[in-house]
């Protein structure tokens, strides 16, 4: 039997949740559980949706368009997410090394500030930077008498210049390593130091298995945030040329409100989000073993 | 005291209800000068009539704006669109007919009869036509003499047009595209591969409404952009110039900073060229017909009345006083959607147009043709741009690129049968 106090105090706790948990349940869990409906009917917003089993899957599997922007998105996950992960890793490292200098916190200002513009205006900017034949970029690999690409404009070079500027977002990542580099022990470094450890063998030993959740975090919410990937490709190649920087998001996005086909772009958000969960799980339970997080022997 | 107020606070509100007047919803996306003879028109309706309020809601992305509305069962009483999305808005139970619309005092007789005919759909009326623009070819005079070319005779079949796009082409010393013959639509937004079919004698849907993109005479059409390409040199060499493109509406535009010399564009071109380079020395053609005779390809403004508008007679009633031709004259277009007959009868209410004249004797001399009514309409356009620069950036065949359109156009089509 619960005391008087106690009772009084749960009912206080769900008023006070129930503003949030009301926004969960209107935002999140209703719209999630009508586009798991939506996804078994042909739906246009404007007439109501009508039964038809499992056609959008169906139409899906065999949909070429469909099929490009997963392996597009694949792209820039397998390449995006390590190289900017390392990107990040290796800027946080330094600063971690070189922490005792002065203008320390204004170079991490430096690199964090990029995260602060939203995403739309950093394409625009990153689109003239880009241009072929006058931006800067070009500019300067023809001084250097390198062979400047067609970055937005060609087949081959559209996805390495969306991941090109997908490094200007290390910001967190690398914010998140510095705390974790910084939250090794000293006395590990010093004892590895007293047994003659060589640098190679203190970033294996030591750094690597202290930082090795802010890892996973990182590349779990890089992982997340590069499958719904959406702006970048929007503003700088509208997914071309040749689709070949369309991604999931946008084909979902373009189903549903250009050609308003909610039930097939919900059928896509699904599979979406059914993949996103597939790979969050894999990754938890191939680093179950690999992840030190302290204090169990 | 409160007893006596509260009386007093309904009557007022009563009475307030009583003589308020009804608004009417105007939703379109314009939001420079039509915006503003738009407004101008609900101010003088407003003033001249004490039963609607016309108010004007100008909103970007007015597609995704108006079919919310049109969900959450609160449209606009009046939709600004375009002949194109006249199909679909149909196929989608988002609009009415209108055949009832002469009732209202909207003279049918004084519009161009293709003008109407584009706006029909499985014989009814969908809305009232607004402003016309209409397309061709602009070339530069200059660069044309330059070339050794007579600037007063454009090119007037497609072989003469390859020719003089050969001829007027110019590298620079490291062999790059320095200055372009004639871009038919390099630039991905502002290209329009839906058109080139009909120049070649083809169209996109057979008379049952059946995709036709894979047909002969489209991938004649398609055949023909991939030679000029190949004439210009490599896939690369295009990309590269292509890729130094400024927006479309700036002085950097590829017709208007002169780095192209024959360009394939709508009628408000010409506004653009007055506006940052009004010295330039410019002439506006028919795109050349494959069996010459003279056809040009236009888009027509049209407002329409969505399903489930609340206040469809305000919505008729200015559509009728919008369609009077001295208002409807306003528009600074230098093609009217009236007949030449009634735009002379009302020439002093006319904006006047600085170019008018050539345009209208180019429109007076030409069939015009619409894009094709289909349903799928949106999906049709956005496959065949695809395919359209894939065949003129030399990276596929044009029977590969169309014989995948027609699949998945086809396969769009089915779907929206189901």
């Amino acid at each position: 039997m619960l005391k008087k106090s106690r009772k009084r105090e749960i009912i206080w706790g769900i008023i006070f949740v129930s503003p949030w948990l009301l926004g969960l349940m209107i935002f999140y869990v209703y719209p999630m559980i009508s586009s798991f409906y939506y996804s078994f009917t042909k739906y246009t917003v404007i007439s109501g949706p009508k039964w038809i089993g499992t056609f959008n899957y169906e139409w899906l599997i065999s949909d070429d368009i469909f099929w490009k922007a997963v392996a597009n998105t694949f792209y820039f996950m397998m390449i995006g997410v390590p190289i900017t992960q390392l990107i990040a890793l290796v800027i946080a490292y330094m600063f971690n090394y070189l922490k005792e200098m002065k203008s320390i916190s204004f170079l991490k200002v430096f690199y964090l500030f990029p995260i602060l513009i939203p995403g739309a205006i950093l394409a625009i900017v990153w689109n003239l930077i880009l241009n072929s034949q006058y931006g800067i970029l070009n500019s300067f690999l023809r001084v250097l008498k390198i062979n400047a690409p067609n970055w937005l404009e060609s087949v081959q070079w559209s996805k390495p210049a969306i991941v090109l500027v997908g490094v200007w977002y290390i910001g967190t990542s690398m914010i998140i390593y510095t705390a974790a580099l910084n939250d090794i022990p000293v006395e590990l470094y010093e004892a590895a130091n007293l047994d003659g450890a060589k640098w190679w063998t203190k970033l294996w030993k030591i750094t690597v298995p202290m930082i090795s959740p802010a890892v996973l975090f990182n590349v779990i919410t890089g992982m997340i945030s590069i499958i719904q990937l959406f702006d970048l490709p929007y503003i700088l190649t509208s997914g071309g040329p040749s689709y070949s920087s369309y991604t999931w998001a946008m084909f979902i996005y373009d189903n549903a409100f250009k050609y308003m086909k909610m039930g097939y772009a919900s059928a896509a958000a699904w599979l979406l989000f059914l993949v996103t969960l597939g790979l969050t799980l894999m990754i938890f339970t191939l680093s179950r073993n690999k992840i030190y997080y302290g204090g169990e022997g | 005291m409160s007893r006596k107020l509260f009386p007093v606070l309904l009557i007022l509100f009563l009475f307030s209800m009583a003589f308020s007047r009804t608004v009417v919803t105007f939703m379109t996306q314009w939001t420079g000068p039509e915006y503003q003879v738009i407004a101008s028109m609900a101010e003088k309706f407003n003033s001249i009539q004490d039963e609607y309020e016309v108010k004007i809601l100008s909103v970007s992305n007015i597609a995704e704006k108006f079919l919310t509305s049109l969900a959450a069962g609160n449209p606009p009483d009046i939709l600004h669109a375009n002949d194109q999305y006249v199909a679909p808005l149909v196929a989608m139970g988002a609009i009415e007919p209108i055949n009832d619309i002469e009732k209202y005092g909207v003279n049918l007789d004084e519009y161009r009869k293709e003008a109407l005919e584009a706006i029909k759909y499985k014989g009814d009326l969908y809305g009232v036509p607004i402003k016309l623009d209409i397309f061709g070819i602009f070339w530069n005079k200059d660069l044309f003499k330059k070339a050794g070319l007579d600037p007063d005779n454009p090119p007037t079949s497609l072989n003469e047009l390859m020719e003089y796009a050969k001829k007027l082409t110019e590298y620079d010393q490291n062999g790059d595209i320095k200055t372009l013959g004639f871009d038919p639509g390099y630039n991905d937004k502002w290209t329009w591969p839906h058109v080139w079919p009909y120049y070649f004698g083809g169209s996109l849907i057979d008379k049952d409404g059946k995709i036709t993109a894979n047909a002969p005479e489209c991938v004649e059409a398609y055949k023909w952009f991939q030679k000029l390409s190949e004439l210009y040199g490599t896939k690369d060499m295009l990309e590269k110039f292509v890729g130094g493109y400024g927006p479309y509406w700036s002085a950097s535009n590829q017709f208007v900073s002169e780095r192209v010399v024959i360009t394939f564009s709508g009628d408000w071109l010409a506004k653009i060229i007055d506006l940052y380079n009004p010295e330039m020395n410019w002439g506006f053609a028919p795109f050349p017909s494959k069996d010459e005779k003279p056809r040009a390809y236009t888009e027509i403004d049209i407002a329409v009345i969505p399903k489930g508008a609340k206040h469809v007679d305000g919505a008729k009633k200015f559509l009728a006083f919008v369609s009077k031709p001295e208002n409807t004259l306003k528009f600074l277009v230098p093609v009217s959607v009236l007949k030449e007959d009634y735009v002379n009868k009302y020439r002093d209410a006319m904006i006047s147009f600085p170019h008018r004249d050539l345009f209208q004797k180019i429109a007076g001399g030409v069939r015009l043709f619409f894009a094709p009514a289909t349903p799928v309409w949106q999906e049709y356009l956005t496959h065949l741009t695809t395919a359209f620069l894939d065949v003129l950036f030399l990276r596929t065949t044009p029977i590969d690129a169309l014989n995948d359109v027609q699949k998945k156009v086809s396969k769009a089509l089915k779907m929206m049968s189901m």
